[in-house]
């Protein structure tokens, strides 16, 4: 019995060990929210250009209740740009850890024809809120349009099966078809590559 | 996979994924037989995952709500059986087993996952095909359960008498019940919403 019981202690304090060790290699630091890969530094050799097969053309933005920070009201105005449709919410961790990328992305291309559009579709109600959007979009330096997706219908309608994920980011090329996404955060210097090529493509 | 087993470890102190873990610490601390129930719950947990990236089924509406009263209906079986003679037949290891299984299962419905960049590459790599993605989800689920795991050690090291074990069965129980009302009664999103408040402030 107090053999059973040390040998549990012992795997204990290996599972917490575990756990810490899971803490403390937290790729986050070096990888996403506080300190993002400058795009300008990101080696073009390193990450290979992903495949970027044509799956036609982007479903419809539904029930838009408005945009902020946009003279667009829609992607049909962003033709002749490489489009990144980000799917986020300002309550969302996830989310906010890919902004600092999304920041550099849009500094480094939008003179190069490249734009942002922020699909917020809330996951509380508190997130629902115009005021709460704008103050929060200010705080984490959001500076792309914004389009208002209150009743996720776009959310939903974009991605396939029952279950919808923040963060989604798409690519649309210059025709306005979807060429590339990704669930979720990281992925950046693919998304980076992506986001270059899809730029040569038409320039 | 390991990077995928850390990263459900990063996530289990937030609150997407706490409620799926409340369910399975309840168990954890109720059940006699613990080791056969931490077994029974990674394997609930690993197919209840994969149900999620599969994205086939509608994992909210009615079906949240029953996955509430599953799991009503089994902690609050599993409480009683500790001391009712009838229901002795549910406090024998291997139906308990089954129990945790089943509630472990239920409650990856109650998950609303952080989406890291583990859990991204499976969840996009699952729109090519879910089976593809089934070792990556399986160390993802192992390492969301590693503090189950911890408790039923912590439950062996302590080996706490019979009449603290049944206070805590009896706490446990009380706490995974309400949270399981509120689910059944249709509140998960507040109580998602509630737990996101209190760790983000």
């Amino acid at each position: 019995m107090r053999r059973s019981r040390a040998l549990a202690a012992v795997g204990l304090v290996a599972v917490v060990g575990v756990i810490g060790l899971a803490f403390a290699l937290d790729p986050s630091d070096a990888d996403t929210a506080s300190t993002p890969v400058p795009v300008a530094e990101v080696p073009a050799t390193t990450v290979a250009t992903p495949e970027l097969p044509d799956r036609g053309p982007h479903p419809d933005l539904i029930d838009i209740d408005g945009w902020l920070q946009s003279d667009v009201t829609s992607l049909e105005e962003l033709e002749g740009k490489v489009v990144a449709v980000q799917f986020w919410t300002f309550g969302c961790r996830n989310c906010t850890a890919t902004l600092p990328h999304m920041q550099e992305l849009y500094e480094q291309y939008a003179t190069q024809g490249f734009e942002i559009v922020g699909v917020h579709a809330p996951e509380f109600s508190h997130e629902a809120e115009v005021t709460n959007i704008e103050e929060a979009a200010a705080e984490l330096g959001v500076t792309w349009p914004i389009a208002l997706d209150p009743t996720k219908r776009t959310f939903h309608s974009w991605q396939e099966g029952p279950t919808a994920h923040w963060p989604r980011i798409y690519l649309l090329d210059r025709d306005g078809h979807i060429r590339y996404d990704h669930i979720g955060e990281g992925r950046y210097a693919e998304t980076d590559a992506a986001v270059q090529a899809l730029l040569a493509e038409a320039g | 996979m390991f990077a995928a087993f850390a990263e459900a470890i990063r996530t289990t102190t937030q609150p997407c994924t706490l409620l799926l873990l409340l369910p399975a610490l309840v168990m954890a601390i109720i059940t006699r037989g613990r080791w056969a129930a931490f077994a029974a719950m990674c394997t609930g947990a690993v197919l209840g995952g994969w149900l999620f990236i599969a994205n086939v089924v509608a994992l909210d509406g009615w079906r949240l709500q029953l996955s509430g009263a599953l799991v009503v209906a089994v902690i609050g079986l599993v409480l009683v059986a500790r001391s009712v003679s009838p229901l002795n037949w549910a406090a024998t290891p291997g139906v308990q087993a089954a129990f945790a299984s089943l509630v472990t299962f239920a409650a990856t419905l109650w998950w609303r996952p952080c989406i890291g960049t583990e859990l991204g590459v499976i969840l996009t790599g699952a729109r090519a095909g879910a089976l593809g993605e089934l070792p990556g989800i399986t160390a993802y689920m192992l390492g969301s359960m590693m503090p189950v795991l911890a408790v039923v050690l912590l439950m062996r090291v302590i080996d706490p008498s019979p009449v603290a074990a049944r206070r805590a069965a009896w706490l446990a129980g009380v706490v995974g019940l309400a949270a399981a009302v509120a689910v059944t009664i249709g509140r998960h999103d507040e109580l998602v919403a509630t737990l996101t408040r209190w760790t983000m402030s």
